[in-house]
C-alpha cells in the first residue's frame, strides 16, 4: 500500500502498483476470456464434459486452470509500470506484445475511480482516464491509494487553470444538493426496464439444447414434470404449468432487478462548478467526473415501459471513445449515463449541460414545439424499404414456392405503419446556440447539442428530394451524426451555414 | 426569456454561391485507368468461376448469353462512371472552412470548418503518382462521418492545401467574417416548412 503513497515522491522513475494489482488483473483475465463468445461457448462446452468425468478430474482441472489465471494475471501485474512525469504519465503494459501508453495532463477528459470490494477493504482504488484526440485507448492505474488518486486529479484539473477555478468555487460552497439521487424503489424501476437481462437468461434454455448433456437434463426434467402431472387433474396440471411460467418470470425479473442494484445502487449525480460528479455501484463502486465543457450532446430516451413510469434515460457522451467501445456496460463507463430520471431531473441536467446557451432547447419528446418533417419521407421510405425489397423477394421465391411468394407483400403495410410512426415523431427544433431532434418508432430520442460542437455539416439531396424541393441536413459531432431527413432545401442550407458560422466563430474550445 | 428577432438571411455567408473549384483535368483519366485496370482483374475471376461453374453442369446457352450480357454491361458503366461522376465532383476553399460537393443521383455538399480538423493526409496510390496526382483527407473528431476526402487534386495542390488547412485552426477566432450582431440572431424560417407539411 505504501508503493501507491510514495508514487509521488519518486516521480519520474518507473514503477509498479501496489501488489494487489495482482486481483485487477486476475479479473481482466478472466474477462479476456470470458469477452469472446466463441470461447465461451467452448467453456461452457468443456465445463459440461468436465463435470461428466467425476470429481477428482474437476478440482484437477479447476487446480490447473487457476494456476494458469494466477500465472497470467501474475505476470501482467509484474510488465505493469508507470511512470509519473511533469505533464504526462505513461504507463508499459505487456507481456509480449509491449505497449506503451503516454498520455499528457491536458488530453486526459477524466479521471475516474473505481472500486471493488477487495479493494475496498484495502482501502485501495483504480484509476480510469480517457484520452481524447489521440485515438487510443483508455489508461488505468489499479489499485493505487486514493490519496494518489486524489493528487493525479489535481494535477489534470491544474494544467487547465479554468477548470481548477470552477472546483474551487464549488468546494467553498460545499453543498449536499444531488441533481439526481436514486433510491431503492428507482432501482426496481431500472430492473423492470432493462431488457437485455431476461433477453440473456431467456437464451439459456437454447443454449443448453446444444449440448447432449444439457439435453439430457432438458428431457428428465420434462419427464419429471410428466410424471407429477399426469397424476393430476387437466386443471391443476394446467396450474402447474402457469405457476412455473409465473416464477420463471419471477425469478427473471429478480435477477433484473438485482443487477440493477448491483450496477447502480446509491447513484447520485452531484454539479460542482464546471464539472458533473457520479457515484454508483452496490459492490464495486464507480466515481465519475465529466467536465460540463466537454459533453458534446444529450440524449434523452423513453422506451415503452419508461413512458409507462413516466421517466427517462439520458446519456451525456463525450468526445473520447464513444465510437470505438463496443458492449453497451463499456460505454456507459467512459459516458456519462444517467438511467433513470423523471422530468424535472431532465430540465436541470439540460440547464447544467448547456449552461447560458441553448436553453429554448426542448428536451422532452412530449413537449410541443418541434416541427415535423415533410411527408415525403413516407413515400420514399416506403418505396426503399418496403416495396421494393417485398417486390424483389416476391420475384426470387416465384420460382421455388409459386404462389406463396406473394406473401412478401405482407411485408408493405407493415413497413407503411411503422413508416408512418416513425415519419410522425420525427421533428426538430432549434434557438440561437443548438438544435434537439426528435426520432423513435416505439420509443422516442431526443438528440441536443449546440451548434458550436460541430464538426462537420453536410446536406444531401437524393434524386426525389431534388424534385420535392427537400434535403437531409447532416451534423457531425464528436459523439456520432445527428441527421434530419426531409426537411426544405433552403432551410437545410440556412441551418447548414447558421451551423457552420457558429463553429467557425465560437472562440470557446468544443471539447 | 428567450428573444428571436427576425434577421437579414442575405447576411450569412452561402454555401451555394461559393466557386466550385473543379478537380484535375488528368483525374478522369487516373480514374479510367484505375477501373479499367480492375475491370480486368473482375474479367479474369468472371472466368474462372464460369471455368469452375460449367466443369460438371452445362447451363442452357440464352443464361450464358444472359449473364455474360450482364457482366460486360456492369463493367463497362463502372469503367464509363467517372465521365458522369467527376465533372460533378468540386471543392471550395473559403476563409474558415472547406467545402466539397459529390454526387450524380445523391448529391451532396459536405462542409469541415478548419478549426475542426484534427489532423490532414495527404496520399497518393500507384496510379495516381504516375498521374502526377494526390488525395487530401482531412479528419475531425467525428469519426468516419466526420471526415473530408478529396481525391483527384494535383500534387502539388493537395500539399498546398494541407499545409493551409493545418496551419489554419493556430489563428486567433475573433477575424469574424460576420458583423457582431449576428451572433444572437438564429435562422429560424419555420413557415416554409409548416407550409410544406400541410
Amino acid at each position: 500500500m505504501t508503493t501507491g503513497e510514495t508514487a509521488l515522491d519518486v516521480a519520474g522513475g518507473w514503477q509498479r502498483t501496489s501488489p494487489l494489482a495482482v486481483l485487477f488483473f486476475v479479473g481482466a483475465v478472466v474477462k479476456a476470456v470470458l469477452g469472446n463468445a466463441m470461447q465461451w461457448a467452448a467453456t461452457f462446452g468443456s465445463l459440461i464434459l468436465l463435470f461428466r468425468q467425476g470429481l477428482p478430474v474437476v478440482v484437477a482441472v479447476g487446480f490447473v486452470v487457476g494456476a494458469l489465471i494466477a500465472t497470467a494475471a501474475t505476470l501482467r501485474y509484474w510488465f505493469f509500470r508507470f511512470r509519473m512525469e511533469d505533464d504526462r504519465v505513461r504507463i508499459r503494459e505487456g507481456v509480449f506484445k509491449r505497449r506503451e501508453l503516454n498520455v499528457q495532463f491536458d488530453r486526459i477528459q477524466g479521471v475516474n475511480l473505481e472500486q471493488s470490494p477487495v479493494f475496498r477493504l484495502f482501502g485501495l482504488v483504480t484509476v480510469t482516464f480517457d484520452t481524447a484526440g489521440s485515438g487510443s485507448r483508455e489508461g488505468r492505474l489499479p489499485a493505487v491509494t486514493p490519496t494518489f488518486a486524489e493528487s493525479l486529479r489535481q494535477r489534470v484539473e491544474a494544467v487547465r487553470p479554468l477548470a481548477a477555478a470552477e472546483h474551487d468555487h464549488a468546494d467553498a460552497g460545499q453543498q449536499d444538493d444531488a441533481l439526481v439521487r436514486l433510491g431503492n424503489t428507482d432501482m426496481i424501476r431500472i430492473g423492470l426496464t432493462n431488457l437485455s437481462v431476461l433477453i440473456g437468461v431467456l437464451a439459456i434454455p437454447f443454449v443448453m439444447q446444444t449440448s447432449d448433456y444439457g439435453q439430457e437434463l432438458w428431457k428428465s426434467m420434462f419427464e419429471r414434470a410428466a410424471a407429477q402431472v399426469t397424476g393430476l387433474s387437466l386443471l391443476a396440471a394446467l396450474g402447474v404449468i402457469v405457476l412455473g411460467l409465473l416464477v420463471a418470470f419471477a425469478a427473471l425479473v429478480a435477477l433484473a432487478i438485482a443487477s440493477a442494484f448491483l450496477r447502480f445502487h446509491g447513484f447520485t449525480l452531484r454539479p460542482q462548478g464546471g464539472v458533473l460528479h457520479t457515484r454508483r455501484g452496490l459492490l464495486t463502486r464507480k466515481e465519475m467526473r465529466v467536465e460540463v465543457r466537454k459533453i458534446q450532446q444529450l440524449t434523452v430516451s423513453q422506451g415503452l415501459r419508461m413512458r409507462w413510469l413516466g421517466r427517462f434515460a439520458l446519456r451525456a457522451p463525450s468526445a473520447s471513445v464513444v465510437t470505438q467501445q463496443q458492449s453497451v456496460e463499456a460505454v456507459a463507463d467512459a459516458n456519462l449515463t444517467v438511467p433513470l430520471v423523471d422530468e424535472a431531473g431532465v430540465r436541470q441536467l439540460g440547464e447544467q449541460a448547456f449552461a447560458d446557451e441553448g436553453q429554448g432547447l426542448s428536451l422532452l419528446p412530449g413537449a410541443d414545439p418541434f416541427t415535423g418533417i415533410s411527408p415525403v419521407y413516407i413515400r420514399a421510405r416506403l418505396l426503399a424499404v418496403g416495396i421494393l425489397p417485398a417486390a424483389l423477394a416476391t420475384a426470387a421465391l416465384l420460382p421455388f414456392i409459386n404462389l406463396a411468394a406473394f406473401l412478401a407483400i405482407a411485408w408493405i403495410p407493415l413497413v407503411a405503419a411503422a413508416t408512418w410512426q416513425t415519419w410522425r415523431r420525427y421533428g426538430y427544433q432549434y434557438d440561437d446556440h443548438g438544435l434537439s431532434c426528435r426520432t423513435g418508432l416505439l420509443a422516442c430520442r431526443v438528440q441536443a447539442f449546440l451548434f458550436r460542437k460541430a464538426q462537420g455539416a453536410s446536406v444531401r439531396r437524393s434524386p426525389l428530394q431534388r424534385r420535392k424541393g427537400l434535403a437531409t441536413l447532416e451534423v457531425v459531432l464528436a459523439s456520432g451524426a445527428v441527421s434530419i431527413p426531409f426537411i426544405s432545401f433552403p432551410q437545410a442550407c440556412r441551418l447548414r451555414d447558421y451551423i457552420l458560422y457558429k463553429a467557425e466563430s465560437s472562440r470557446q474550445p468544443w471539447h | 426569456m428567450f428573444v428571436n428577432p427576425e434577421i437579414p438571411l442575405e447576411v450569412l455567408p452561402r454555401a451555394e454561391g461559393v466557386c466550385w473549384q473543379a478537380l484535375h483535368p488528368r483525374f478522369i483519366r487516373c480514374l479510367l485507368v484505375k477501373r479499367l485496370l480492375a475491370a480486368v482483374a473482375a474479367l479474369l475471376v468472371l472466368v474462372l468461376v464460369y471455368a469452375i461453374a460449367t466443369y460438371e453442369f452445362n447451363p442452357q446457352i440464352w443464361l450464358t448469353v444472359a449473364a455474360v450480357l450482364l457482366a460486360c454491361a456492369s463493367i463497362a458503366a463502372s469503367v464509363a462512371w467517372p465521365l458522369v461522376d467527376v465533372p460533378r465532383r468540386g471543392y471550395a476553399v473559403r476563409d474558415k472552412d472547406i467545402l466539397y460537393k459529390s454526387g450524380v443521383l445523391w448529391q451532396s455538399v459536405k462542409a469541415v470548418p478548419f478549426n475542426r480538423v484534427q489532423h490532414a493526409v495527404r496520399g497518393s496510390g500507384p496510379v495516381e503518382r504516375r498521374f502526377g496526382l494526390a488525395s487530401l483527407t482531412a479528419y475531425t473528431a467525428g469519426g468516419t462521418g466526420g471526415d473530408l476526402r478529396i481525391a483527384g487534386l494535383g500534387e502539388d495542390t493537395a500539399e498546398r492545401l494541407r499545409t493551409y488547412i493545418v496551419g489554419k485552426p493556430g489563428e486567433p477566432a475573433d477575424a469574424s467574417p460576420l458583423p457582431a450582431e449576428l451572433g444572437e440572431a438564429p435562422v429560424r424560417h419555420q413557415e416554409t416548412d409548416a407550409a410544406q407539411r400541410g
